[in-house]
């Protein structure tokens, strides 16, 4: 029987235990296992490869003058495309079906359903959803979801695993988030404060390191004066906001005297747009006149290297992998390894690697909830069907409370139990648990009877090899009560298809099956 | 000036601001639910609306100097602002954004009144800091990590058997943070029934009994609340939900996201389920670029649902009172991005039963640099829980532990006729 320890293990450094995962981590331990993981290569991973080139995708839509009607399933285009090749579909002088627009983002979303389910480099997709709510970009705003299929190849799963200061740069410079937080339109003069202030709040030292509501002069944050200032006030936001104007995008704007960019979409700076005179940024003094770049460069790594940074983005990373509320003692020893990895290539993964082998991580089990999209993996997952994502399970999931790549602030999804077990999301989780297992929404068929050779079945059986498929061998008591709902007699013969993926179903829909 | 509860209450009484504000131990020591008491309705407008652009000064030199026509309303042009009637500056002409001209109107009929240079005293400039305390009922950001309970959940009578609450979310707004029983869904449109029916319901009733972590209770008290409510939507004898039909003059159409969050609201108070608060959220508010067309948009669909919502009410004889509240105001200094960055004082409403609209209520502080906040905002003159007190006394809902940290600093604004029985 497969032992809860490496199920719990499994249920949040991947999206639930599969047969591969299952039996990899009992031969290899979790150490061994991990150690792999945190090793991706992905010319390793034939069976997402093979699945995703064979996915096709519905894309509807009807003719109008420019354009003539589409209704087909069409293969996944943009995953590798670069970011010029993608702009093309945000050229205001082409006319082009919101349809066709709105693919970009489509695609990832559904290739990120087939690397939850079926990758084989588990924990990295892990990392990678971290990340992308970490760094989060709205690509429902068709700019940003252009641009999705790069950030999330050259940015987000690149940097997964790797360092943070050099993430950071790149998120800095990437096109969805130039866009999303406006910082390709912010100029000298008046600039645009969005992404600076996110940077510190969100993506950087955290808000408790935000002390506006105490301090309103720089010189009196603590620390300041030495140049260590425990964080950051507003006077840094307006600052950094200076500093970073000028980095911008090929999107097309004016440079006056009728110039103007091309529209590749691609990062550029533009000295004349660049605020040069001198800046004050927790509390260290910036030179006017600076090379191009450098100002903004020096406002990442003052935020990528500052203590608060250390600590807000270890204890995320214990938020996620552990409990709403992580001890104390492992966010301080995972900050310790994040500072001491500063400038070392694989950073992030020595910290997940030390909380994932951590005594802490051992001991705290069913603290966090499964979002909807772990449930759909793991479920997907553990009763092993033939999967393919589908447009009206993606419409489930979003209409759960995770729409993937589209929470509306920069904050991405909460990662708080509380949210995820709302009424609304309460009841979609049977929802999804209920349209997996009859294939509402075509994404293959579950037959529960299949891995069960026997023709004459009884309900007690066929339970029990589902519980242990689900829980291992930390099952709950509810044998009797599933008979009893089922209508079912003690010693019935289970045959009929409909009937074993509605028990099967009623399983996963239990409390214990929601927990990780 | 500093006033204790019961200051307040005795200057609330001589000022003639309440006017049935006879029985004094009600807000003192908390009150029990009573018949024929409105809906109270939250609207939050996420993000940070910049009340400038909705409610402007449009003759005002400081006001004109900092922004792009674009930007501020106007007093001319094909775009000019719809002018109104207010005590509040009388040297300033305000005027309403245009495209809120649906506002404009329940002001002139005296439905709904403006509270500006409102907001947190508390000097924060970021959305979740402040939401998180404007929804806790705080304005000291130390009290946040011991404060669990949101301002509204404190306020709110639970009676077991009724939906007392809903938040039209995923799960509930932090302000009902804190009581049970608050149905959290987006809609209620397609029903709230459970996959497989009974064994469902039967099978997770009786394993969620076993276990006592917050899946297990989330999962008995989402399977009680959507019964109720799925139980209550009509439907005709084939079982198929029946579509809603707004009351009276009342359409929804423009009005976007809100429209679901709205006609929810309606529903359930016609269902009789013991709706007392519903909470709804309006994105979209956070304008650092692009605003002029944005906050076109989000005026319209905010004006087109409130007049909606109001007449629909209304006109199927539900009482109601709507506030709307938005975290923060934004700066007076337009970006070049042709948009505005966090700001302070902000601009909320109060709208139905009982609101003595018509009247723009609060102190306007002016908006020469030496009197804007650290010298680039519009100052916060009211503190936000002034509002929040007379609109839950208006309501008729206890407020004894609502903002225990917090005492009043000024008279009552006044904002409501009478109290609601």
């Amino acid at each position: 029987m497969k032992h809860s320890a490496d199920l719990y293990a499994l249920s949040r450094l991947a999206f639930g235990p599969d047969e591969v995962s299952a039996d990899e981590i009992a031969r290899l331990s979790l150490r061994g296992w991990l150690n792999l993981q945190l090793h991706p290569d992905d010319a390793k991973d034939a069976v997402f490869a093979e699945r995703v080139e064979n996915l096709k995708f519905r894309i509807k839509y009807n003719e109008s003058k420019d354009w003539s009607a589409v209704d087909e399933m069409r293969s996944l285009r943009w995953l590798e495309a670069p970011i010029e090749k993608l702009s093309e579909l945000a050229d205001p002088d082409k006319p082009i079906a919101n349809q066709e627009k709105s693919r970009p983002r489509i695609e990832v979303i559904a290739a990120t359903l087939v690397r939850a389910v079926y990758s084989r480099w588990q924990t990295r997709e892990v990392l990678c959803d971290f990340w992308h709510n970490h760094f989060s970009v709205n690509a429902w705003d068709n700019h940003v979801g252009i641009a999705l299929p790069v950030y999330d190849r050259e940015i987000i799963r690149r940097h997964a695993l790797g360092n943070f200061r050099e993430m950071l740069e790149a998120v800095s410079k990437s096109t969805a988030m130039l866009w999303y937080l406006n910082n390709r339109s912010s100029r000298t003069g008046a600039p645009n404060e969005n992404y600076a202030r996110e940077l510190f709040e969100l993506h950087t030292l955290g808000r408790d390191a935000y002390l506006n509501g105490i301090y309103n002069r720089w010189r009196d944050v603590p620390g300041a004066l030495n140049g260590k200032p425990v964080g950051y006030i507003d006077q840094d936001v307006y600052e950094a906001a200076r500093a970073f104007t000028g980095w911008g995008l090929e999107d097309g704007s004016g440079l006056g005297g009728g110039l103007k960019l091309p529209r590749t979409g691609r990062f550029i700076y533009v000295e004349s747009w660049h605020d040069n005179y001198q800046k004050r940024i927790l509390a260290t003094e910036f030179d006017p006149y600076q090379p191009a770049l450098a100002d903004g460069l020096k406002v990442l790594d003052l935020a990528a290297f500052h203590p608060a940074t250390a600590r807000f983005l270890s204890k995320k990373l214990c938020v996620r992998l552990l409990s709403d509320n992580p001890p104390e003692s492992l966010i301080t020893s995972s900050a310790k390894v994040w500072t001491n990895n500063k400038t070392k290539p694989d950073q992030i993964a020595r910290v997940v690697s030390h909380i994932a082998l951590s005594k802490e991580f051992a001991q705290i089990r069913k603290a966090k909830v499964k979002r909807p999209l772990e449930l759909v993996a793991s479920y997907v997952r553990a009763s092993g069907f033939n999967f393919s994502p589908t447009e009206g399970l993606i419409s489930e999931i979003d209409a759960s409370g995770q729409r993937l790549f589209g929470w509306p602030t920069p904050t991405g999804h909460p990662d708080a139990v509380d949210y995820w077990i709302g009424m609304n999301t309460m009841r979609r989780r049977w929802s999804l648990i209920a349209g997996l297992s009859e294939n509402w929404w075509g994404t293959g068929v579950f037959d529960a009877l299949a891995p069960l050779s026997s023709k004459e079945i009884t309900a007690e059986r066929f339970i029990s090899y589902w519980l242990e498929q689900l829980f291992g061998d930390q099952q709950p008591q509810c044998s009797p009560a599933l008979l009893h709902a089922a209508g079912l007699l003690p010693g019935s013969v289970i045959n009929n298809p409909k009937q074993a993926c509605r028990l099967v179903g009623l399983l996963a829909m239990t409390p214990e099956f929601q927990q990780c | 000036m500093q006033l204790n509860r019961r200051e307040f209450l005795k200057a609330a009484s001589a000022a003639g601001c309440l006017a049935s504000f006879a029985n004094i131990s009600y807000i003192a020591d908390g009150a029990e639910m009573r018949p024929g008491k409105p809906v109270l309705v939250v609207v939050f407008l996420r993000g940070g609306a910049d009340g400038l652009h909705i409610v402007g000064p449009s003759n005002n030199s400081d006001y004109i100097a900092a922004r792009p026509p674009e930007l501020r309303v106007t007093d001319s042009g094909a775009r000019a602002g719809i002018a109104f009637e207010q005590r509040l500056d009388p040297a300033s002409e305000f005027r309403f954004h245009p495209d809120a001209a649906p506002l404009a109107d329940l002001y002139r009929a005296e439905r709904l009144a403006i509270l500006n240079a409102i907001g947190l005293k508390a000097g924060t400039r970021s959305h979740f800091v402040a939401q998180d305390m404007i929804e806790r009922g705080l304005s000291d950001e130390k009290q946040l990590a011991s404060t669990e309970s949101g301002w509204l959940a404190r306020s709110v009578t639970t009676i077991g058997g009724h939906i007392s609450a809903f938040s039209a979310n995923t799960s509930p707004v932090y302000a009902l943070h804190g009581i049970k029983n608050v149905l959290s869904v987006p809609d209620i449109s397609a029903g709230l029934g459970v996959p497989w029916g009974t064994a469902t319901s039967e099978f997770l009733r009786s394993i969620s009994l076993s276990g006592s972590s917050s899946v297990h209770r989330a999962t008995l008290e989402a399977l009680d609340i959507l019964n109720v409510v799925d139980r209550g939507i009509l439907r005709d004898d084939s079982g198929k939900i029946i579509q809603y039909r707004p009351s009276g003059q009342a359409s929804y159409d423009g009005s976007g996201d809100l429209m679901r969050s709205l006609t929810s609201v309606v529903r359930l108070a016609k269902m009789d389920v013991g709706l007392s608060v519903a909470c709804i959220d309006h994105g979209g508010w956070d304008t650092h670029e692009g605003q002029s067309g944005r906050m076109s948009s989000q005026l319209k669909q905010l004006s087109i649902g409130l007049t909606a919502f109001h007449e629909d009410m209304a006109a199927s004889n539900h009482k109601v009172v709507i506030l709307v509240m938005t975290e923060f105001g934004r700066r007076l200094r337009a970006n070049k991005s042709g948009g505005t960055d966090h700001g302070h004082g902000g601009c909320w409403f109060v709208l139905g039963d009982g609101v003595r609209g018509g009247n723009m209520y609060g102190k306007w502080p002016g908006l020469s640099t030496q009197v804007l906040d650290q010298g680039v905002d519009l100052a916060v003159t009211t503190d936000y829980r002034a509002v929040l007190t007379e609109t839950l006394f208006a309501s008729n809902m206890p407020m004894k532990d609502s903002f225990p940290a917090w005492r009043p600093e000024t008279p009552p604004l006044g904002i409501f006729a009478n109290r609601h029985q």
